[in-house]
């Protein structure tokens, strides 16, 4: 049976590592088994695959030196290896819960793999501290097509790799640069520069419809503009609350608006008082109010308060000929 | 889930250096450190077996009891692994310090000192890696500083917790719990814990907590955690409704687990009492709560009906026409309408 990718790929770290001068690539061919029995083109076209992914997918710093025939490779152990962490047993136990609190597939082993490096080098984890400083925590989803693609996403925005994928709006494939990842409000969003349509836009993970695709080249595009990043990750995390309305509420039921409340001087039905609040989206906003029933009444803009009686008025109308063409 | 080489071949590297510095362990030990089933930890630790050190015939990067290996038990006899694991790839890296963001924003005083100073030397040690990490942005929704702290020390000390707590139909009540765990789902910070009054589990939103006060009373062990949030549980015996759900709602397919969904035909327009349009969809899911399905269909208006059980959107349209009479008896009738808002998606 032939070596799989990952023996030949593991055997040829092994050579490379602490070779005491650079190997030829004709040396390493006669020494790494997974190359026997293959043609020149074959072999070359293999080796610089596996040379690719040490160096890109695990960041191994392989030196070349030389040129032509006597170019030569070798990883110097003290370039590969993890320098020691000076972590204290509390420092390691946090460690050990950050590593631990990925649900998500691909960001469960990778942060994984690195605890385990971790205690390689002698890093141990306090358990006692564990227990007593910290409350044990997950990071889990419950849905997941709102993480699906994290890990894969992870990689292209760390390797600046393009990525295309289906995505709901139009059922349409997008070519998007990845710039980075946020999530806020229990949402996780790319964002970058949407190729297809000019400018930067940001993706919910949970309407890609489809697997992502990651583009073969690293590099791919420019290092994104630190406040370009910046700005599309505030957008994400900070909904401004640009309106205010003014709202009668039944005492007693203030924190049902699960909003800052402000106290106002407009007369109120008896039972109510008025209080001024801020919202950022109206539709949002006006589905917020409906859920409340009759504990909160708009009294101002007037236009809200229309809104909200049609909304309510469609809910009851059957057969279909409300309008739905609101917007 | 299938391995590929690009997770493998770093993980083997890391295995066989953190094997070296073992007498014994065992296969179950290996999946549970690395993340892995079972049988890929098992398939690793063969695999090494089977690396010929580059140059040296007969000599392998590990070589262990193979009767033993059989039996779960490994037992490394022989290592030509490296000394020491590679450096952080950026993978990991980001991962970590990602994670450790996260818990920084959930913890309070000593402990937050503790996760950020950790989160430093481990931006250290990552070295060019750590700045792509700030290109990952997670901001969870927590309580205040003074409810986490009350929670971090009544879980600490084992002592029960008095929570003024807010649900999310906006019922305000007072609980007494003994505090089990926190947890992130979804975004959200929460409170797991016993409720006496209930005598059941509860998951309890950290950032809907309006005042915890940590109790004399010493909290009982409720036994073990599940790795699973309450609702979890509740929500695989929970009734199942169908909706039928235009456009403008679908966001809820994306918020709340669902059990089913499908795309809606014409068919599924006229049992709503709708006209049907491109993008409506059939969605079942569970509910815990009658009353957070009574709020769902105010909140979504005419944009979601409910199918089955019918009976069950009466509180909801009971709801809307006593807050429309309201509206009518407040004034004569809405005033004239503004400009359409915008919408956003």
């Amino acid at each position: 049976m032939a070596p799989s990718n990952a023996e030949r790929r593991v055997v040829l770290t092994m050579l490379l590592l602490g070779a005491p001068q650079p190997l030829t690539k004709a040396r390493i061919r006669e020494l790494v088994e997974g190359y026997a029995g293959l043609s020149e083109a074959a072999f070359n076209q293999s080796f610089e695959r596996d040379k690719r992914a040490l160096r890109v997918e695990m960041g191994l710093p392989i030196e070349t030196s030389g040129v032509g025939e006597d170019e030569g490779y070798r990883i110097r152990l003290g370039e590969f290896a993890l320098a020691p962490v000076d972590l204290t047993p509390e420092e390691a136990a946090a460690v050990a819960l950050a590593a631990r609190s990925w649900r998500e597939a691909g960001m469960a082993a990778s942060s994984q793999r690195a605890l385990m490096k971790l205690r390689s080098i002698g890093v141990e984890p306090d358990t006692e501290a564990l227990a007593s400083l910290f409350t044990p925590s997950d990071v889990a989803d419950t849905r997941p097509a709102a993480t699906q693609g994290l890990a894969v996403l992870r990689d292209a925005i760390t390797n600046r790799r393009r990525v295309s994928f289906d995505y709901a709006d139009r059922g349409a494939r997008r070519h998007v640069e990845p710039w980075g990842l946020a999530m806020a409000h229990g949402q996780w969003y790319l964002f970058g520069a949407d190729l297809d349509r000019h400018g930067t836009r940001k993706f919910k993970l949970a309407r890609i419809r489809s697997t992502v695709k990651p583009g073969t080249a690293n590099l791919a595009f420019p290092e994104p503009d630190p406040a370009a990043v910046r700005r599309l990750t505030e957008e994400v995390s900070a909904q401004r609350a640009a309106d205010e309305a003014v709202v009668a509420v039944r005492t007693g039921r203030e924190a049902a608006l699960h909003r800052p409340l402000a106290e106002a001087d407009e007369p109120a039905p008896p039972g109510y008082r008025a209080w001024r609040v801020a919202y950022a989206y109206r539709q949002g906003f006006i589905g917020e109010l409906a859920m409340l029933g009759p504990d909160v009444v708009v009294l101002s803009p007037p236009a809200l308060r229309t809104q909200l009686v049609e909304h309510l008025t469609a809910l009851l109308a059957e057969g279909g000929d409300d309008d739905h063409h609101r917007r | 889930m299938t391995t590929t080489a690009a997770e493998q071949v770093p993980r083997l590297l890391a295995l066989s250096t953190w094997l070296r510095g073992q007498v014994e362990t065992t296969v179950d030990e290996v999946a549970r450190e690395f993340g892995v089933s079972i049988d890929q930890a098992r398939e690793d630790v063969r695999l090494l077996t089977m690396c010929e050190v580059p140059g040296q015939v007969g000599f392998y990067l590990l070589d262990v009891d193979f009767d033993a290996l059989d039996a779960g038990v490994i037992r490394p006899s022989l290592d030509n692994a490296p000394t020491r694991p590679a450096r952080f790839s950026p993978d990991e890296a980001v991962t970590l310090l990602v994670g450790l963001r996260v818990l920084a924003e959930t913890s309070t005083g000593q402990t937050a000192a503790v996760v950020e100073s950790a989160r430093r030397k481990i931006a250290a040690a990552a070295g060019d890696h750590a700045a792509v990490a700030d290109r990952f942005h997670l901001s969870v929704a927590s309580g205040s500083p003074e409810v986490r702290e009350a929670v971090a020390r009544a879980l600490a000390e084992h002592r029960s917790l008095a929570l003024d707590y807010v649900d999310a139909q906006g019922r305000a009540t007072q609980r007494t719990v003994d505090g089990l765990t926190t947890r992130v789902v979804d975004g959200y910070h929460y409170l797991e814990a016993w409720d006496l009054d209930r005598a059941d589990r509860r998951s309890f939103r950290m950032d809907r907590i309006r005042v915890a006060a940590v109790l004399t009373r010493v909290a009982l062990d409720h036994g073990d955690v599940e790795r699973v949030p309450s609702w979890t549980r509740r929500l695989e015996q929970a009734d199942q409704i169908t909706l039928w759900v235009r456009r403008p709602a679908a966001w809820l397919v994306e918020y709340y687990p669902t059990t089913r969904i499908r795309p809606a035909t014409a068919e599924d327009a006229a049992r709503a009492g709708r006209a049907p349009s491109a993008g409506d969809l059939v969605v079942t899911l569970g509910v815990l709560d009658p009353s957070w399905l009574t709020g769902l269909l105010l909140r979504c208006g005419a944009d979601l009906v409910l199918l089955e059980p019918r009976e069950a959107r009466q509180g909801a349209l009971d709801r809307a026409r006593a807050t429309l009479a309201l509206y009518r008896g407040t004034d004569s009738g809405p005033g004239p309408a503004d400009e359409p808002a915008a919408r956003v998606g």
